[in-house]
């Protein structure tokens, strides 16, 4: 799997919980990262027309014909990703720990 | 105010700079047409302006609204004008990173791509009852103009794709 965008990651990572409209996520991901990523409306957009594409997200069915706000969740394939990816994260954390904290004891490589 | 100002689908961040100036002067755009710019003049306001290109629905609209940007106008179905008070704002745009400003200039490059397809097979008919006449020879002219200009179009939308590519 190619690596996600950081806003595709954030957008899939911010509906793992519970569902949300669209700007209910862009409010999510700015509260979790204390005001600091707070994604444009354009981009959001864009985004969530490539995961509904790529039947990543959904539109909760109840809402598919209501006049009311589109609600998005994940599907069981974007919960999957979500996992992977997230696992592909912990482990480069992982690594750039240990090549930072770690000892230089490197001279056999 | 009124003011003439043509701009090609290339530019529309020119656009939305030379409209934000004028804004931060107290003339802030409200109304296109026909080439022509309408300003309202208000000494205690400062816009940004920014310009959209996508197919829209009402839930783009209102995903805009939440996040601050007031829709001004829709040109062509296609071209969405917004703007923001300067103070609200901040530093905040209506794209937050640079895929998604390229994927914008390449949603305008096969829009114009497919209308210069229709243009082309539009003009098949000359070709094939080429006469060689005033009329025939004029009107190959006038289409190489246009095709020309497509040409020019779509080289420069490239380039704005390649801008925003590296920036990835």
């Amino acid at each position: 799997m190619q690596a996600l965008s950081e806003s595709t990651y954030l957008v899939l990572l911010a509906l793992t919980k519970k569902p949300l409209h669209g700007y209910g996520i862009i409010k999510k991901i700015e509260k979790y990262s204390d005001g600091e990523l707070v994604l444009a409306p354009g981009t959001l957009y864009g985004v969530l027309t490539n995961l509904q594409k790529q039947k990543l997200i959904e539109l909760v069915a109840a809402e598919k014909e209501s006049r009311q706000k589109k609600i998005y969740k994940l599907t069981t394939e974007g919960q999957a990703v979500v996992e992977l990816e997230y696992q592909r994260f912990k482990k480069m954390l992982t690594i750039s720990d240990e090549i930072l904290r770690g000892a230089e004891d490197d001279e056999e490589i | 105010m009124k003011k003439f100002n043509f701009t090609l689908a290339y530019d529309i961040e020119k656009e939305a700079k030379w409209l934000t100036d004028l804004s931060a002067k107290g003339f802030h755009f409200y109304k296109y047409r026909w080439g022509f710019y309408y300003f309202e003049e208000n000494p205690s306001k400062s816009y940004i302006y920014q310009t959209d290109f996508q197919e829209a629905s009402d839930e783009y609209f209102e995903l805009y609204q939440e996040a601050g940007w007031e829709h001004i106008q829709t040109e062509i179905g296609q071209y969405h004008y917004f703007r923001a008070d300067k103070n609200n704002i901040g530093d905040q745009r209506i794209y937050s990173e640079p895929a998604s400003i390229k994927g914008m200039y390449k949603r305008m490059l096969v829009f114009y791509a497919i209308i210069f397809l229709c243009l082309v097979v539009s003009q098949i008919g000359i070709l094939l009852t080429w006469n060689g006449n005033l009329l025939s020879t004029s009107v190959a002219i006038f289409a190489g103009a246009v095709i020309l200009l497509y040409i020019y179009l779509f080289i420069k939308l490239l380039r704005q794709m390649r801008r925003y590519e590296k920036l990835i």
